[in-house]
């Protein structure tokens, strides 16, 4: 049987995650799953357990001129709720889970779990969201490419622990998500992209554009954004062959139990033509 | 550990594992059978209740999460002028077939109800995403909630 830590605050919890070698559980809804047993049994998690998900430090959104910042237990339905922030930002939330998923689950849970497949990440990587990370020692704000190295895999060191999201806060002419799953709700995505771009008379400004299911990590190529950045619109559209080609090479999913290569390939390119030619040339 | 939680409107106070899930306490300690088990996994909701009057599947919460928090099972709810138009709704379209996944239907259907009385059809099917039924093809439960929310006007 493993221990349970439930600080009282996260100054105590930076405490026992320095102290103890400990798994965080923050919303559970990973967690919950991946150590399941039989029925009437308790979930078998493999080490001591540091809860943090009830704290209430971490559960506030604040927003000021330049930043959104959004604390490690805020959930999916919170973040939904919040008439402050942007419906784009809300898009690929909404298409999370299921009711009562979105309920516990959060998007820091969803980050440091750094599936290839989490539903956030497409959006964080494109919006330049940075990871807050303390420890008793201090803390380190580190972007989110940076912060996720693989699947399953963070630079979080065993004395530390996420404790906010920085987005940063700008308008965007134009956004995309398209989600493609098995079913409507409760589907891990077999491919997503979301993508953003701001267009300055017929130019293009800015375009930032990933891709999430189909690497590794999430696939965003700035190379390649910026040859497109400062392109003008009728160049883009003679130009759009060659960018598919580009992401084409930069795509590189695998064969799994929820589609195959091939497939994802396809739906990614697709995708990514139909954010150039429906919403940025229009 | 001990944990303090109320219950179905009574205070409970529980001795257990830390990370026993809610689904297993509340079957096997308090022997509230409404719960059912169908995927273990957050897919189906058939072990749906409301958490602080949130709609949550109970096989993804510890309990050490549910202390000094309240707790709705089907066994409480149905006590309430909310479950008879719920109850009425479901009779009328023929909502209920083996009943398996009915108490979570019918929890999701007063927590979406709650958070939106006059719901149209599209938000009835949002609002039950998370549950799966393998016996009426959803159409009857869509009705069921839509007639519910009729008969129940003002009370939510």
């Amino acid at each position: 049987m493993v221990n349970s830590f439930w600080p009282m605050t996260l100054s105590e919890a930076l405490d026992i995650r320095k102290n103890h070698n400990v798994m965080i559980f923050n919303g559970g809804s990973d967690l919950m799953v991946k150590y399941r047993c039989w029925s009437g049994i308790s979930v078998d998690l493999p080490k001591d357990i540091l809860y943090i998900g009830h704290l209430n430090e971490l559960k506030s959104i604040d927003i000021n001129p330049s930043e959104i910042i959004i604390g490690a237990a805020v959930s999916y339905a919170q973040f939904l709720k919040d008439s402050r922030l942007p419906i784009e930002f809300k898009h690929p939330i909404e298409q999370i889970g299921s009711v009562a998923i979105r309920n516990i689950g959060t998007l820091v849970g969803n980050i440091c779990n750094a599936s290839p497949a989490g539903d956030t990440l497409p959006m964080l990587y494109a919006l330049d969201a940075k990871v807050v990370i303390m420890s008793t020692k201090g803390q380190r704000i580190v972007e989110i490419s940076d912060f996720i190295t693989g699947p399953g895999s963070t630079q979080l060191n065993h004395d530390e622990i996420v404790t906010r999201i920085i987005i940063p806060r700008k308008t965007y002419d134009r956004t995309f998500y398209r989600k493609v799953g098995t079913r409507k709700a409760n589907a891990i995505s077999k491919v997503s992209v979301f993508s953003v771009a701001d267009i300055k008379e017929s130019r293009i400004d800015d375009i930032r554009i990933c891709i999430g299911s189909c690497g590794p990590t999430v696939i965003r190529v700035k190379k390649i954004e910026s040859s497109i950045i400062d392109l003008r619109l009728s160049e883009l559209t003679l130009d759009i062959d060659r960018f598919l080609r580009m992401y084409d090479e930069k795509i590189v999913p695998i064969d799994d139990v929820r589609s195959t290569k091939i497939y994802r390939s396809k739906v990614a390119c697709n995708l990514i033509k139909t954010f150039l030619t429906k919403e940025v040339i229009l | 550990m001990r944990i303090d939680f109320k219950l179905n409107n009574q205070v409970v106070s529980i001795d257990v594992e830390h990370s026993k899930r809610l689904l297993d306490v509340l079957r096997d300690d308090l022997n509230l059978t409404s719960v059912k088990e169908g995927c273990a996994e957050g897919e189906c909701g058939a072990c749906s209740v409301l958490f602080n009057g949130m709609l949550v599947n109970s096989c993804l919460i510890p309990a050490v999460n549910i202390s000094g928090c309240e707790i709705v099972t089907l066994e409480g709810y149905r006590g309430t002028k909310r479950f008879e138009a719920i109850k009425q709704g479901f009779e009328q379209c023929g909502s209920v077939q083996c009943g398996f996944c009915t108490p979570g239907f019918v929890l999701a259907a007063e927590a979406l109800l709650s958070s939106n009385p006059n719901p149209s059809k599209d938000e009835v099917i949002k609002g039950i995403e998370g549950n799966l039924c393998r016996c009426t093809g959803y159409q009857m439960i869509v009705d069921g909630i839509l007639a519910a929310k009729e008969v129940g006007k003002g009370l939510w």
